[in-house]
């Protein structure tokens, strides 16, 4: 059985080798490097080999000066490029200004590259490159490059400009307090709102190319000294672990690295915005943020961060502790409120007050199923809406709204298929769901164990179904960080920031769950400061 | 490495501990169940348990929601040589799960009750389901299943009618009021005999309902076996002893005039029951703490003068006195039987005495002499000081 097997894997991976070797048979691999040929005919017919069939590939042949009459080959994509730069600042240095000038005669000219470098190109980076397959990346990456006719190397000219999504307000993150600017498509954009909010040397991006057919820029973003070097080292080396065609979204790295690929609960963050980020950072935290997406992952994540949001920190450190704490309670009434209604109801009558009791018998009257089954529709119908909510084009909306709230809501009551307890359970559960946002993939499937577990032994059930997932939560990890820590294991001076805030001159010390040191030091600096400060 | 497994042990010990405390593992539908709000227990001509039941239909109260009429309950009836029997034969009426978690009164009828109530008392005890709050009365001079049939004029369930009306006892200290476990806690206790509550129905009517019904008084027992009623106002001395007095009135005579009445509103009331060893002889020593407004006059005079308001608190004094010596006197003489608990007080009190007439205690409890002190004050006497209209 075991030749078998072995059998088996040898033929798997002899397959991956064959697409491997078949993929290198292509013009360029990206794993080795090509001097860049000096004969511009030899570099024009191999970019044209590559890039054959690109209509956006845009080659132009330019002669520079009156004597000299170096052939140079500008090479950039249509629609990465600022077209208006190139013209201002490459073709017409090259073209017109070279002639004008007696820029030849005057000097002894050492080479060509020196005149373009210090003379003409009046672009603000020029850097030089002698890898031919780095100039088709660069290209491809939205560089314009100047191959020159006569010398291995090649000028590499950041002119990129491309159609983006200006900075706004994200959807998903509404504040009511706070900054409103969101994370866009643009890697680039994204570093700088992020170094806009942290101003300090210390703030490093560290960058890196994933996806073989993609490559997709990475940037990995941290604040050295406070992030804990072992965390960014893990983050690095399961980031260059990823072996995978593309990455389209951060959604792509999220499950390549993230540490229980099977539970349901998610073990690393993303958020939309640069101030949440920034603080994440602060607190020692890594982010990694991935060009095309405006969702940037932070890790290590807790189950905690679920239940903050950045506008906990902009307002009163009484009113935030209020709303988290009805951000627990909504969350145990999503979970299970459907599961204690049918457990109390079918289990347990005699805990129900007399009255409502007979209030919620005279109206379950004769519908033709069970508890469970009522719950289990009603809880379909609510997730069907939801997702029809989120897919539907928005000038179909409202006629989502009205078939929720009409068919489901009112006539289904009327005829007789659902209860109007379930109604009212179903849409406490729902509007509950909606608090916290970042536990939305996970609510369906707890909501429905409770609701089998209540079905099965009642509230004993929800009980065992509750110590399930408890263990279960337990047994999490982040980035070598407890899931529940600060509360499993407890961390007394990082329970400052969980159910209730503390106000903000009130938090000292940075999660210790997260920089893993003690800080005593750093207790100690602060607390000189304050001091400074009485005084 | 022991102490790991240790706690590991204890944790899983925790985890586990909260599964037993969850109740019910059966998982009937609501619709499958038929709640019973009340319970009917009388002897049959043939000596058999007759057994009756009230269950609510929820589609008649749905109906009388939407202004239908039809009754929200129906009333079975079964017979069996013991209760469970008789409950068990009861399925053969209806389609459904009784279910006994809601159960609001228990009715047993005079001449089961004459005849003891133990023997029904235990099945309720036994069984887990029921509602140990339900209230319990006898019905006076009819049968519980009569009781049962009444019908709901104010509330859709005549249950809860009952109850409510029972619950007025706040107010009006003539009713008596006891609930199942407080029965179970007595009726075991040699020095403790139940006192519970009483309904009776009117003379002549041709259909019963629950408003009609009366129930004020109380039942006296013997042990577990009914010995006679206490009337209205013997309940209210009753109260005053068991200091279950919340509110209720006291008419005192119109020092001015003594034709007239004056009523004083209890608004607090408390009693320390006792048996003190004088020489040792036991004494049944009762002290009342009650105090007062005055809320109606009747006839003409200032009563708000100090001297006045002493006459009036004497007279509420002798009032309430007359009506503990008389419910006493009638517990010692015409029932003979510790309806006050005063056994367990003796019990408590002087073990080497109670060991001696443990057994003859009611007797021995018609013989003891009784010492009352009741201390009575006027607090407020409301907005005017002179009968209304009569000049300032």
């Amino acid at each position: 059985m075991f030749k078998k097997i072995i059998r088996k894997a040898n033929y798997l991976s002899l397959k991956t080798e064959n697409i491997s070797s078949r993929e290198s048979s292509l013009e360029i691999d990206s794993d080795n490097t090509q001097p860049i040929p000096t004969s511009i005919d030899k570099v024009k017919e191999k970019l044209q080999n590559i890039v054959s069939d690109s209509s956006d590939f845009v080659m132009r042949e330019v002669t520079l000066g009156n004597e000299t009459r170096t052939k140079i080959l500008i090479a950039f994509i249509d629609g990465l490029v600022e077209k208006q730069l190139i013209t201002d600042n490459l073709l017409r240095p090259i073209m017109v200004d070279s002639r004008i000038t007696d820029l030849e005669q005057g000097m002894k000219v050492p080479s060509v590259i020196t005149i373009l470098k210090e003379n003409l190109l009046s672009t603000d980076d020029l850097i030089e490159v002698t890898d031919f397959v780095q100039t088709v990346h660069d290209i491809l990456a939205g560089d314009t490059i100047l191959y020159i006719d006569g010398e291995e190397v090649a000028l590499k000219a950041s002119l990129r400009g491309w159609e983006s999504r200006g900075v706004i307000e994200p959807v998903t993150e509404a504040v009511v307090r706070g900054p409103r600017e969101g994370f866009s498509e643009t890697l680039r954009t994204n570093t700088s709102l992020i170094r806009r909010k942290i101003i300090n040397p210390n703030l490093k991006f560290e960058k890196l190319t994933i996806g073989e057919q993609t490559n997709t820029a990475i940037c990995i973003a941290y604040i050295k000294g406070i992030a804990n070097e072992e965390i960014i080292e893990n983050v690095r080396k399961r980031l260059k672990d990823i072996k995978t065609d593309a990455i389209l979204e951060s959604g792509y790295i999220e499950e390549f690295i993230e540490d229980a690929p099977f539970s349901i609960f998610s073990t690393v963050g993303n958020t939309e915005k640069p101030d949440i980020v920034a603080a994440k950072l602060l607190e020692g935290r890594v982010a990694i943020l991935c060009d095309g997406t405006p969702f940037v992952l932070t890790v290590p994540y807790l189950f905690v961060e679920a239940f903050q949001a950045g506008e906990d920190y902009y307002s009163r450190a009484s009113f935030t502790s209020v709303v988290r704490i009805i951000r627990v309670i909504a969350f145990i009434i999503c979970t299970t409120l459907p599961a204690f209604y049918l457990a109390l109801i079918n289990f347990n009558p005699e805990i129900i007050p007399f009255k409502l009791l007979i209030t919620i018998t005279s109206a379950r009257g004769s519908i033709p199923y069970t508890t469970f089954s009522e719950a289990f529709l009603m809880l379909l119908g609510f997730e069907l809406l939801r997702e029809a909510g989120v897919r539907i084009p928005r000038p179909v909306g409202p006629a989502v709204s009205i078939v929720g709230a009409l068919v489901l809501g009112d006539s289904a009551v009327k005829a007789g298929l659902v209860s109007t307890p379930m109604v009212i359970v179903t849409a406490i559960t729902a509007i509950s769901s909606f608090i916290i946002p970042s536990l939305g993939g996970v609510l369906p499937f707890l909501r429905l164990a409770f609701l089998i577990g209540a079905n099965i032994i009642g509230l004993g059930g929800i009980l065992l179904t509750g110590i399930l997932f408890l263990i279960h939560l337990c047994g999490l990890s982040s980035f070598g960080v407890p899931y529940l820590s600060p509360f499993a294991p407890i961390s007394v001076t990082d329970l400052k920031d969980t159910v209730v805030r503390f106000p903000i001159w009130a938090m000292l010390t940075r999660p210790r769950v997260l920089t893993w040191e003690n800080t005593p030091e750093l207790k100690y600096r602060m607390k000189i400061n304050l001091r400074q400060k009485e005084d | 490495m022991l102490k790991h497994i240790q706690k590991t042990i204890v944790l899983l010990v925790l985890c586990l501990f909260p599964l037993v405390i969850t109740g019910c593992w059966n998982n009937v539908d609501l619709d499958d169940r038929g709640f019973v709000v009340a319970v009917g227990l009388d002897k049959a001509t043939n000596g058999q348990f007759d057994y009756s039941v009230q269950i609510i239909k929820p589609s008649a109260i749905e109906s009388r929601k939407q202004g239908g009429s039809s009754v929200a309950t129906e009333t079975i009836s079964s017979q069996g040589q013991t209760v469970f029997e008789a409950i068990r034969n009861l399925l053969s009426k209806t389609d459904k799960k009784l279910f006994y978690g809601h159960i609001q009164v228990i009715v047993i009828g005079e001449e089961l009750a004459r005849q003891g109530i133990l023997n029904v008392m235990d099945m309720f005890v036994r069984n887990i389901e029921t509602d140990k709050r339900a209230h319990i009365i006898i019905a006076r001079g009819t049968t519980a299943r009569n009781i049962l049939a009444a019908e709901g004029e104010v509330q859709d369930i005549p249950a809860v009618e009952i109850t409510n009306t029972l619950e007025n006892v706040k107010s009006l200290p003539k009713i008596k009021e006891t609930k199942l476990h407080e029965v179970i806690k007595n009726i075991n206790s040699n020095g403790n005999n139940p006192v519970l509550g009483v309904v009776t129905t009117p003379e002549t009517t041709e259909k019963l309902t629950v408003a009609e019904l009366d129930f004020t008084g109380a039942a006296v027992f013997n042990k577990d076996k009914l010995v006679g009623w206490l009337n209205p106002e013997e309940t209210t001395g009753f109260l005053f002893i068991e200091n279950k007095i919340k509110s209720g009135i006291i008419n005192v005579n119109n020092p001015f005039d003594t034709r007239a009445k004056v009523a004083i509103e209890i608004i607090r009331s408390s009693t320390k029951k006792d048996v003190r060893f004088i020489n040792g002889e036991p004494v049944i020593y009762i002290e009342v703490k009650q105090e007062g407004n005055m809320v109606d006059q009747q006839g003409e005079g200032d009563l708000t003068a100090p001297d006045k308001i002493k006459i009036l608190e004497n007279e509420t004094a002798q009032v309430i006195k007359n009506e503990i010596y008389h419910v006493i006197s009638l517990a010692q003489g015409e029932f003979q039987s510790d309806i006050f608990g005063l056994g367990d007080i003796v019990h408590k009190k002087n073990l080497k005495y109670w060991r001696e007439v443990e057994n003859n205690w009611n007797g021995e409890f018609s013989d003891l002499s009784v010492e009352v002190k009741v201390d009575s004050r006027i607090r407020r006497s409301g907005l005017i000081k002179k009968q209304a209209g009569e000049a300032r």
